[in-house]
């Protein structure tokens, strides 16, 4: 093989060793908070990054969530340091399988309900194995992780019920000086009303929230009129796929229009990345 | 008098050769109505992104991803089945999501199916490390550039890799074959005698092959190379050409529907134009093999794209004529990726820092690879879609090809390190 006599010159491991410092260097992470709600198909899967610091909400159903984690955290990155499960169905912990798979895990935040589906075991027992602290949040809490911030607006302690997934999903509000987020996880508008908003909204600043990640991938029973009044967000998101459900339904688009909420889908944009420094921000596409 | 001779052993392998093939077992499963069969799982499974494929011989099914099924596992599958037939002597039998209930058995240590276990379960482990190592896509490609996996490739990936005419890369093949036995060779003839060096290399290649699947392409090529050695170990002069046709005839007599296997027919192809097309190439394109770095590859993927390509075109319709071109710009690579590859593979078992350290040398690499692959897939305008085509178009493109050659008067390969 005459190809690998190359191996034996100094020179080409000197210039190797310089391309993975650029390379090294190129992929650096700048000082800004990165929001990527993955195009994974039918299913939740969003990245927050800031700095080295990467926290994954769900994991869409597959392993399609890879490519996405691929392009959107440095190469030498092999750590993501909170996993949070919003709720055990298919669509959101599918892809967490991989993930717990080929990253380290710190921080493992999920509620304490299980379902029982096979595929559902091979996870829980991936998530074992992989020795993250696991911690079941509830409304009230925060987690904090360098400059960001998350405040748990849900579940109630007493509101866990095998029978409803959906409406024990985790509520996170991300905030980061004047920008926030709010990730709704599938939960229906029962719980969007039980919501502790103003209390908790308010506590920063009267305005809304900079970015909504639109509830069960816009089915119609989330995402009520009175709810998108209360948190008055610039931008929604719908992270969806094709599906036998109708989402996004109109009734939603309709509210949100309604509302003058933009909103950008990731069946129709792909992977879609929003960027803020902690007081304006953007979006591409 | 040698004609001759040739001419009664082809006539004789050809009566034993349709002998065994009658002599295949036949399946017969009733079709429309729930049955229950037992079988053993005789391939590893594929995964797709949400699926996975198992095979108990003759009957394919398609079940949930998870729980995952293992190579020779005992099953009990209830549910309907639909007969596909392939051709007079080639059925198969299709199930989609039907109940599956894993049967325990005893274990006994020493059989055939335990060891072909054991070894895909290293496999299995080796992928699962390789996969902590690096980003998608780059862990997929090394894997199956070093071991031929395919399965749980990410499916635009893979997509892309069809569409330039590079997915025998990812096939554990020839050159895989060469690499094992140079590796196994260079360390043991420092304390062994040639000969038992040679045995070392021997077993070497029957792990390996079975380690990746014994998938036609390297079962080939393990054949091959080690016909080529027992030669060696009696002192006779090496004919690649011979031993590519001795290697079909026993790959053929010991298992006769092989021949309709995918797999088996591009590799003998590919290798055929490289044992007997390229040096001609050569001759006659040589303006285009003094391209610099370029030029080599092109040549040899054009002798034996020219060989596989009515095999494509019958089975897969379509036809990437830029082909020659991207495999050119990306074949000085793949030495390097299997050698990084086997090393980090090894080291992964001892070290997972060390490992992880290599991989980031081999990362620029694998990026570039990808890179390549992913720019030639994306475009819309590189390929030949034309439907599949009848195969009495093969045959005749063939017999073009063959009295093209004699007619430049055949004169075989030595090199066979690619294919």
């Amino acid at each position: 093989m005459k190809e690998l006599t190359i191996l034996k010159k100094p020179l080409f491991w000197l210039l190797l060793i310089l391309i993975l410092l650029w390379g090294a260097v190129f992929s650096l992470p700048d000082k800004q908070l990165h929001l990527v709600f993955c195009d994974v198909g039918q299913g939740d899967a969003i990245l927050i990054s800031y700095s080295q610091v990467q926290i994954l909400i769900d994991g869409g159903p597959d392993n399609k969530i890879l490519s996405c984690l691929s392009k959107n955290m440095p190469f030498w990155d092999r750590k993501i340091e909170i996993v949070v499960l919003t709720h055990p169905e298919e669509d959101h912990f599918g892809g967490l399988i991989d993930v717990f798979k080929r990253y380290n895990v710190r921080y493992f935040v999920a509620n304490s309900l299980v379902n029982d589906r096979a595929s559902f075991w091979q996870f829980y027992r991936l998530a074992l194995a992989e020795k993250a602290s696991f911690y079941s949040p509830k409304a009230g809490d925060k987690i904090r992780i360098g400059a960001l911030e998350f405040l748990v607006l849900w579940p109630e302690k007493d509101f866990l019920k095998t029978d409803n997934f959906n409406d024990s999903s985790v509520v996170l509000k991300l905030v980061y000086g004047d920008f926030e987020a709010l990730f709704t996880g599938d939960i229906s508008e029962k719980v969007e009303k039980l919501l502790d908003l103003p209390a908790r909204l308010a506590a920063k600043r009267a305005g809304g929230v900079e970015i909504l990640k639109v509830a069960h991938h816009g089915s119609k029973f989330s995402t009520s009129e009175e709810f998108l009044r209360k948190i008055k967000p610039k931008l929604a998101i719908i992270s969806v796929g094709k599906n036998r459900f109708g989402h996004p339904t109109p009734e939603v688009l309709e509210r949100l229009n309604q509302a003058g909420v933009k909103v950008l889908r990731t069946d129709q944009e792909g992977n879609i990345e929003i960027v803020s420094n902690g007081w304006g921000w953007y979006n591409s596409p | 008098m040698r004609l001759r001779f040739i001419s009664l052993f082809f006539l004789l392998f050809l009566c034993l050769y349709l002998f065994r093939l009658t002599q295949t077992p036949r399946y017969f499963i009733a079709e429309g109505k729930p049955v229950k069969i037992v079988g053993r799982v005789t391939n590893q499974p594929y995964f797709n992104d949400s699926y996975q494929i198992i095979k108990l011989g003759p009957v394919l099914i398609l079940a949930q991803r998870f729980p995952g099924y293992f190579y020779g596992d005992k099953v009990e599958v209830f549910g309907k089945f639909q007969k596909e037939v392939i051709n007079p002597f080639k059925s198969q039998y299709m199930s989609f999501f039907p109940t599956i209930r894993l049967l325990k058995e005893e274990e006994s240590l020493i059989s055939k199916t335990n060891f072909k276990k054991f070894l895909l379960k290293t496999r299995g482990q080796i992928e699962e490390k390789i996969k902590r190592l690096l980003p998608e896509p780059q862990s997929s490609l090394l894997l199956g550039v070093v071991l031929g996996v395919k399965t749980q490739m990410p499916e635009d990936f893979w997509q892309h890799l069809r569409k330039t005419g590079t997915l025998h890369l990812v096939v554990a093949s020839g050159q895989n074959v060469v690499m094992v036995v140079g590796f196994l060779m260079n360390i043991s003839v420092w304390f062994l005698k040639r000969r038992w060096a040679i045995l070392v290399a021997v077993l070497g290649i029957v792990v390996y092959v079975l380690m990746v699947g014994a998938e036609a392409p390297a079962v080939r090529a393990g054949l091959m190379a080690t016909m080529i050695f027992i030669g060696q170990l009696l002192g006779r002069e090496v004919n690649p050409g011979k031993f590519l046709c001795l290697t079909a005839m026993v790959m053929l007599l010991i298992c006769p529907l092989i021949l309709f296997d995918i797999g088996f027919q591009l590799s003998f192809a590919a290798t055929a134009g490289l044992l007997w097309l390229h040096p001609l190439l050569l001759t006659k394109l040589s303006a285009l093999g003094k391209i610099p770095v370029l030029g080599e590859g092109l040549l040899v993927t054009l002798a034996a794209q020219l060989a596989a390509l009515p095999i494509l075109l019958v089975n897969f319709g379509q036809f990437s004529w830029l082909s020659p071109l991207v495999n050119a710009l990306v074949l000085p690579l793949i030495p390097l990726l299997m050698v990084f590859g086997f090393i980090i593979a090894g080291l992964s078992f001892f070290s997972s820092f060390l490992a992880q350290l290599l991989s980031w040398f081999v990362w620029p690499f694998l990026s570039w690879f990808v890179k390549v692959v992913e720019f030639f897939g994306g475009l819309s305008w590189t390929n030949w879609e034309m439907g599949e085509i009848s195969c009495w178009w093969a045959v005749l493109y063939y017999l073009i090809l063959l009295i093209f050659l004699i007619k430049a008067g055949f004169k075989p390969n030595e090199r066979i390190d690619h294919s």
